[in-house]
C-alpha cells in the first residue's frame, strides 16, 4: 500500500507559541495521498490547511510527526529541500515578477554560481518542450504583466514541471480565475495526472472538489475531520465535516419585496439600485470593483443616506486590528449622538450596544476587549456587519462580503443580506464569487474592464454566459 | 492581569536593567567598582529631599516631550521635532514673561502656559500640515524645523530680547507675576508646580485619547487611515491636529524651565529633551502612565550620573554619558523589537 502513496504525513503537530500563549495549528495531522491521484484539501479558514501544506513545502518545520514521501520519511530545512525531492507549490498569490519574460520568470529561482550565465537558448527549448508534452503553451518572450492571470498560473504550474516537481500543490488556484479559465486548468490538471503527477489542491469550494478530485481530506480546528473518495461523498456532506454541524448551503431568497425609490443611481458606470433589491455585480477581480464601489460609497453619503459599507479589503478599511472589538464597533458611529455628547464618547451606552450587537450577530469569543485583529475572518466580517447594520441603514453596499470567511458564517451573512432587503433596504453585492451573486442578486451586471458589458434578470442567470461575459466575450 | 500585560511591563524594565549592567561594566572597565558606581548612582538620585527634587525637576521636561511623542505616535506619526517646538514654546513664555513683566501674578502663569501651548502647537502644526496636504514626510520636516527653530531662538535672543546685564547668551529676566513658586520640601531643588502640571497633563491626554470622540477619531487614523476614511474621518486634519497637540505639549518644557527656573530662556538650555523624549515615550508604550514612570526613571539616571563624576575617582563625565546613553539604546532597542514583534503578529494574521 505504502508504495502507491506519493505523500504521508503521519501526526503532523504545528504548535505557535507567541507572547499570548501557544496554538496548535496542526495537531495529529494524517494525510495520506495516492501517487498519480488529485487530492482535494478543504476546510475553513484557520483550519489548518495552510499550515499542514507548508510544513509539507518545507516553510515550517513540524513540532512532531512526520512526512514521508513516496515511503520515504524527510527531514526538511527549507523549501529548497522540499523542491529537490520533487514537490512544488503554487501560491494563491503568484510568485512571480511583473516587468520580467515568462522565461526569466522561470531561470529566476534556477540553481547555479553567481558567475555562470544563464542559458536562455537551451532552456527555451526545454521549456517548449515541457509545454508541448502536457498542451499548456506559453509565448515566454512576454513580460508577465501583459499577461492574464490564467496564463500566469499556467508558468507558475509550467516552472513546477520544469525543476522536476512530480507532486504539486495548488492553494485556491480558481480563487481568481473565470468560469472558463477553471475548466481550462482542469483540463490541464487531468492531464498532469494521467501523466503520472500527484496534485494536492486547497481549497475551500466545494463544487470544484467535486468535480475535480480523486479523494478529499477536511480539516478542521487544527484536525483531520475526515477523509473520503469524493465519489463516496456529497458536498452536503463534506461542508457538515467542515463546519462540525449541520449547514444549510442552499439560499432560500424567498420572494422580493415591493421595490421603492432608487437609493443609488450612477452615471459612469450607470447603475441604479432601488429600495427593496439586490443588485449583483459579477466580475473577476480588478475590474473596477474597487471604482464603483467608492463611487457608490460617496455618491450615497453625499445624498445623506445612510450608508452601510462592507468593504473588500476588511483588514484595510473595516478594522482597526490593534484595537478592541468594542472599539471597532464605534468605528463611524463615533460623531453619532447615540453614541457621544459634546465629543464625549458615552462608554456606557457604547459598552452596553456592543454587548447586545455582538450577541445579535453571533461574533465568537463574546469578548469585548479582545483585538479585532485576533477573531477569525467570518468573526471579523460579522463584526462589521453588526457595527454597519446599527446604523439603520437605507443602503448597503456588501462587497466580497464572504471572502475569506467560513461556511457557517457565509450562511449568516447571506441571510443578514437578504433579511435586509426583505425590510426594504437597497443592496449592492459586489463579489467575485459567481454562485454568490447569482443566488442572492435580482438583478446582475457583469463588470468587464471597468465597464457593465451585460445584465441579467433573475431567473436568466446562466453560468456558461455570464462567465464568458466576465472573461470579455461580446 | 493577563501574561500579555505582564510581559508588556516587565520587558521594557528587563532592557533597563541590561543596559544598566553594561553601563556599570564600562565603569568596572574604568577602573571603578560596579557595585560603588550603582549605590552613588541611587543615593545621588533617591538619597535625600533636594536629591529627589532634583529627579523630579529633570522629570518634568520629560514627561512632555514624552507625552508628545507619545500623542504623535498614536495618530501614526513620529514628533523628531519635540526640541525645536520646546525651544520656540520657551522662548515665546520668556518672551512673555520679559515684555509684560508687570503683568499680575494670578494670571501671568497661565498667560504664560497658553503661550508656550501656543507657539509649540503652531511648530507642530506646521509638519503636520506639510504631511497632511503635500504628502512630505514627517520625520524629515520635523528635523529640519528643528534647525530653524534653534536659529530662530538664537537670532531673538541675541538681537532682540538679549540680557544685556550678563555676558551669557538668554533673554532678560521675566517679571516676578510670571515666577512659579519652588517646592521648599525638596530643599532648594527647582521643582516647583511644573511637576504638578506635568501629571495633570498626563491625565489629560490620557482622557482626551480613551474618552473623547476626537481622541478616538486620532487613533483610528493611527491604526488604519482606510477604516478611518470609512468612518467618515478626515485623516488630514486629524494628523494636522495631532501634530499641533504633540507641538503644545513640548512646549510646556519652558513651563518648568523658565517660569519655575531658570526665570529667562537660555539658549542651548535643553541637553535633548525632545530627543531623550523618544526614549521615554518608548519606554512607557505610548502610555501616559508609563510615559510618566520612565520620564522619573529618565529623570534619576540624569541626576544619578551627574554626580558620578564627582564622588567617584575613576568614572568621568564621559562615561557617565555613556552609560545614559547604553540605557537608552537598549531601552530603544527593547521598543523596536517590540515593534517587529506587532509586525509579525500582524503578518501571521
Amino acid at each position: 500500500m505504502s508504495g502507491t502513496l506519493a505523500v504521508e504525513l503521519k501526526g503532523l503537530t504545528k504548535i505557535f507559541e507567541s507572547q499570548n500563549g501557544v496554538l496548535a495549528a496542526n495537531a495529529g495531522v494524517n494525510l495520506r495521498v495516492a501517487k498519480g491521484s488529485i487530492h482535494g484539501i478543504i476546510g475553513e479558514n484557520g483550519a489548518g490547511k495552510s499550515t499542514a501544506m507548508k510544513m509539507l513545502y518545507g516553510q515550517y518545520t513540524p513540532t512532531e510527526g512526520e512526512i514521508w514521501i513516496h515511503g520515504q520519511p524527510k527531514h526538511w530545512k527549507s523549501s529548497q529541500d522540499a523542491i529537490a525531492s520533487g514537490i512544488g507549490m503554487v501560491h494563491q498569490h503568484f510568485m512571480l515578477a511583473g516587468p520580467y519574460t515568462a522565461l526569466e520568470n522561470i531561470l529566476l529561482g534556477s540553481t547555479g554560481g553567481a558567475f555562470r550565465l544563464l542559458d536562455f537558448v537551451g532552456s527555451k527549448k526545454r521549456l517548449e518542450a515541457l509545454a508541448a508534452q502536457y498542451s499548456l503553451p506559453v509565448n515566454w518572450d512576454a513580460r508577465i504583466e501583459t499577461l492574464p492571470v490564467g496564463i500566469q498560473q499556467r508558468i507558475e504550474i509550467l516552472k513546477l514541471l520544469y525543476r522536476q516537481a512530480d507532486i504539486l500543490i495548488l492553494d485556491e488556484p480558481t480563487a481568481v480565475l473565470t468560469p472558463q479559465e477553471t475548466q481550462a486548468l482542469f483540463e490541464n490538471l487531468k492531464r498532469l495526472k494521467n501523466e503520472g503527477k500527484t496534485i494536492l489542491i486547497v481549497t475551500h469550494k466545494l463544487k470544484e472538489v467535486m468535480e475535480i478530485t480523486d479523494e478529499v481530506t477536511v480539516f478542521r480546528a487544527g484536525k483531520v475531520t475526515g477523509s473520503a473518495k469524493t465519489a463516496q461523498t456529497s458536498p452536503q456532506g463534506l461542508a457538515n465535516l467542515m463546519v462540525g454541524r449541520e449547514v444549510q448551503l442552499k439560499i432560500d431568497c424567498g420572494a422580493a419585496p415591493e421595490r421603492g425609490k432608487p437609493v443609488l443611481e450612477l452615471k459612469e458606470p450607470s447603475l441604479t439600485v432601488q429600495a427593496g433589491e439586490i443588485v449583483g455585480i459579477a466580475g473577476v477581480e480588478g475590474n473596477g470593483q474597487s471604482e464603483v464601489i467608492f463611487k457608490s460609497w460617496e455618491k450615497a453619503c453625499a445624498e445623506g443616506l445612510r450608508v452601510a459599507l462592507i468593504p473588500e479589503d476588511r483588514h484595510r478599511d473595516g478594522l482597526l486590528l490593534e484595537r478592541s472589538v468594542e472599539e471597532n464597533f464605534l468605528l463611524g458611529h463615533q460623531r453619532s449622538p447615540q453614541f457621544s455628547k459634546a465629543g464625549w464618547i458615552k462608554s456606557q451606552v457604547l459598552k452596553a450596544r456592543a454587548k447586545a450587537a455582538v450577541e445579535k450577530f453571533d461574533v465568537r469569543p463574546r469578548d469585548l476587549d479582545i483585538d479585532s485583529g485576533r477573531l477569525s475572518g467570518g468573526n471579523q466580517q460579522k463584526l462589521i456587519f453588526a457595527r454597519e447594520l446599527e446604523k439603520n441603514p437605507q443602503f448597503i453596499i456588501a462587497a466580497q462580503p464572504t471572502r475569506g470567511v467560513d461556511v457557517g458564517a457565509i450562511e449568516f451573512i447571506h441571510r443578514q443580506i437578504l433579511e435586509a432587503r426583505n425590510r426594504g433596504v437597497g443592496v449592492l453585492l459586489i463579489s467575485s464569487e459567481l454562485d454568490e451573486v447569482m443566488a442572492l442578486s435580482d438583478r446582475l451586471h457583469v463588470l468587464y474592464e471597468g465597464k457593465f458589458v451585460a445584465e441579467f434578470k433573475r431567473g436568466h442567470y446562466n453560468e456558461q454566459e455570464v462567465g464568458l461575459r466576465m472573461g470579455g466575450a461580446v | 492581569m493577563n501574561r500579555g500585560r505582564l510581559l508588556e511591563i516587565l520587558r521594557p524594565l528587563v532592557a533597563v536593567v541590561i543596559g544598566l549592567s553594561l553601563g556599570l561594566l564600562v565603569t568596572l572597565v574604568a577602573g571603578e567598582n560596579p557595585i560603588h558606581v550603582l549605590s552613588v548612582l541611587l543615593k545621588s538620585a533617591f538619597g535625600s529631599r533636594y536629591d529627589f527634587g532634583m529627579t523630579l525637576y529633570y522629570a518634568t521636561p520629560l514627561i512632555f516631550t514624552g507625552l508628545s511623542v507619545a500623542v504623535a505616535f498614536h495618530a501614526g506619526l513620529f514628533n523628531i521635532g519635540a526640541e525645536g517646538q520646546l525651544t520656540l514654546g520657551a522662548l515665546a513664555a520668556a518672551v512673555l514673561g520679559a515684555s509684560f513683566a508687570g503683568t499680575p501674578s494670578w494670571i501671568a502663569p497661565i498667560l504664560a502656559t497658553l503661550a508656550a501651548f501656543l507657539i509649540g502647537g503652531i511648530w507642530g502644526a506646521i509638519p503636520g500640515w506639510l504631511r497632511a496636504k503635500r504628502g512630505s514626510h514627517e520625520v524629515i520636516n520635523t528635523i529640519m524645523l528643528n534647525f530653524i527653530a534653534g536659529g530662530i531662538a538664537s537670532y531673538l535672543t541675541l538681537y532682540w530680547f538679549r540680557n544685556l546685564e550678563t555676558q551669557n547668551p538668554e533673554t532678560r529676566p521675566i517679571g516676578p507675576g510670571f515666577a512659579i513658586s519652588q517646592w521648599a520640601f525638596f530643599g532648594g531643588a527647582p521643582v516647583s508646580w511644573a511637576f504638578a502640571l506635568a501629571l495633570l497633563t498626563a491625565l489629560a491626554v490620557w482622557v482626551f485619547l480613551w474618552k473623547t470622540v476626537p481622541g478616538y477619531e486620532l487613533r483610528a487614523v493611527g491604526q488604519s487611515e482606510g477604516a478611518a476614511r470609512v468612518a467618515r474621518i478626515d485623516p488630514a486634519k486629524v494628523r494636522i491636529l495631532a501634530m499641533a497637540i504633540a507641538g503644545g505639549l513640548a512646549g510646556l518644557v519652558g513651563v518648568g524651565e523658565v517660569l519655575g527656573g531658570a526665570g529667562k530662556f537660555k539658549l542651548g538650555f535643553s541637553p535633548d529633551y525632545g530627543f531623550i523624549g523618544i526614549a521615554v515615550a518608548l519606554l512607557g508604550r505610548n502610555r501616559p502612565v508609563g510615559v510618566v514612570a520612565a520620564a522619573i526613571l529618565f529623570g534619576a539616571l540624569h541626576k544619578g550620573t551627574a554626580d558620578l563624576d564627582l564622588e567617584t575617582e575613576h568614572v568621568t563625565r564621559d562615561i557617565s554619558l555613556v552609560l545614559q546613553a547604553l540605557v537608552i539604546l537598549c531601552v530603544s532597542a527593547e521598543g523596536l523589537f517590540h515593534l517587529r514583534w506587532l509586525r509579525k503578529k500582524r503578518a501571521a494574521q
